[in-house]
């Protein structure tokens, strides 16, 4: 339990430090292959067919075709898209 | 006609034989509808006659997903299908009628391990979408897409290599405003966008915590424009650290130098950092704990850019009420302040009486949705089963949508 809460907060620590760093111009988004299950519905909805499924059968995002509209982030079931 | 017969043909071959088979099959219905009281245009022709206005009533689709494998000794080989079909509705779907084909055959001797997948998409022409593709801004409709892809990896005591290798292959239609016809046509072009991805990696593990790797990814647009060109070289670092078969501990910090036209200066430098802890206690309580960040070094300003960062906890506790399958309670939190994209979320699945068990679930993002659902499946044995399932989603910037499934899971 302790390596839990000592892992909690170094990740809590991380996360202030970097929003403490100014953001980006454009937004990026990614897949989080732990959490993605390849239903596909990312791919299915992407207006640009920027998502296809990558070397470990999980969906990916090219990142020179996606245009940031964030349709993907709100159909991913298991909320893999960050 | 052609495609459903050579599906078909290809499982039935696929099935003879007295190895090792799995079969899994899912079919259902889906009845859709929409919080919207207004009418839409699916645009799914670039003749301004021929859009469809679709109204707001309920919309039925049916959905056929079937996967099946095939072990030998060091061989493997699986099929996967998933066919679906659904009025045109208010739903957000690129296309309403289209079916995503994979076979894969793979072969792992020792510590090598080959595979070689073909995958094919299509989508029915009259139910799929009109698209605009950024950078070209040409007005497309896709057809099929044929992926062809190649992976190698070789799992040495210390040192590992892997290689991927895909070829991508769209074919679709573009228009082209016809000023020649005084009737405002356009015209239709087919064409075949090929895009070839590669990367490579190798790593060397230190000592059995660390390992520290370099790897290379390419993407080339085969067709003459470099605009959507890709390379990215890089190296990281990797932590490992297994307390037991259920307790360890993932961390990676890797940096690439990104080189596209399509992607800003500012991420030229790029640096990808990664945590995963995961915990069981007893037989009951287990969770993770991951975070991800995404940052890059601006040379031009000297600064550190944040790009995301995702930190993302679940806990699970499973309990057993019955000799038949586990009910569980699921519950956590992501935290994904750059992208809106933070939320909170539990799960229930609950056995009642007799192989019945109920599902609950409710998800809540500030900025972009709420939604929650729930659900009965009957288990007739442990491998075959029935649901019924109500799925609402309030979308806040876009109408809310209600979809109501019904289906039949199998395992053969």
């Amino acid at each position: 339990m302790k390596k839990i809460i000592n892992l909690i907060l170094i990740v809590l620590l991380g996360i202030i430090i970097f929003l403490g760093c100014e953001k980006i111009s454009n937004l990026e988004y990614n897949i989080d292959s732990n959490s993605c299950n390849s239903c596909g519905k990312c791919l299915q909805v992407c207006p640009v067919d920027a998502i296809d499924f990558g070397e470990d059968g999980k969906a990916v995002i090219d990142q020179t075709k996606c245009n940031q509209c964030g349709q993907c982030i709100n159909i991913c079931p298991k909320d893999a898209i960050y | 006609m052609k495609k459903i017969i050579v599906i078909f043909i290809l499982f039935v071959i696929l099935s003879i034989g007295n190895s090792e088979i799995l079969n899994w099959s899912q079919i259902s219905y889906q009845a859709f509808l929409t919080g919207s009281s207004d009418d839409i245009d699916v645009v799914t022709s670039a003749s301004p006659n021929a859009n469809n206005t679709i109204n707001t009533k309920l919309k039925s689709g049916l959905r056929w997903q079937h996967e099946f494998k095939r072990n030998f000794n060091n061989f493997n080989i699986s099929f996967d299908n998933n066919l679906f079909y659904s009025e045109k509705s208010h739903e957000s779907r690129n296309s309403f009628l289209f079916n995503d084909a994979k076979l894969k055959l793979s072969y792992f001797p020792n510590t090598h391990y080959f595979k070689l997948q073909y995958g094919n998409r299509w989508f029915d022409e009259d139910n799929t979408r009109i698209l605009t593709i950024p950078g070209t801004e040409e007005i497309t409709k896709q057809k099929m897409v044929h992926n062809t892809e190649l992976q190698y990896k070789s799992n040495g005591k210390k040192l590992k290599f892997s290689f991927y290798g895909k070829l991508r292959n769209l074919d679709y239609d573009y228009f082209v405003f016809d000023e020649e016809n005084s009737n405002d046509e356009f015209a239709r072009f087919s064409e075949w966008e090929n895009d070839i991805y590669t990367s490579a990696k190798i790593s060397y593990e230190i000592n059995n915590l660390f390992n520290i790797f370099v790897s290379g990814y390419y993407k080339d647009d085969l067709n003459e424009s470099d605009l959507f060109n890709h390379r990215k070289f890089g190296v990281g670092l990797n932590y490992f650290k297994k307390y037991d078969f259920f307790n360890f501990l993932n961390a990676n910090f890797y940096y690439y130098h990104n080189d596209s036209q399509r992607i800003s200066n500012e991420k030229t430098h790029y640096f990808l950092t990664q945590m995963r802890y995961t915990k069981r206690i007893g037989t009951s309580l287990s969770g993770f704990v991951s975070y991800i960040n995404r940052s890059c070094y601006d040379s031009k300003q000297s600064k550190l850019l944040r790009i995301s960062n995702m930190l993302r906890i679940h806990v699970k506790y499973s309990y057993r009420l019955d000799t038949f399958l586990d009910s569980y309670v699921l519950t956590g939190i992501k935290i994904n302040p750059e992208n809106k994209g933070s939320l909170i979320f539990s799960e229930l699945n609950q056995y009642f009486y007799k192989n019945l068990f109920g599902l609950f679930s409710i998800k809540y993002a500030d900025e972009l949705f709420y939604a929650f659902s729930t659900g009965f499946e009957y288990y007739l044995s442990p491998v075959k089963s029935f649901w019924i399932k109500n799925e609402f989603t309030d979308f806040k910037k876009t109408p809310t949508q209600n979809i109501i499934f019904i289906g039949s899971t199998v395992l053969f």
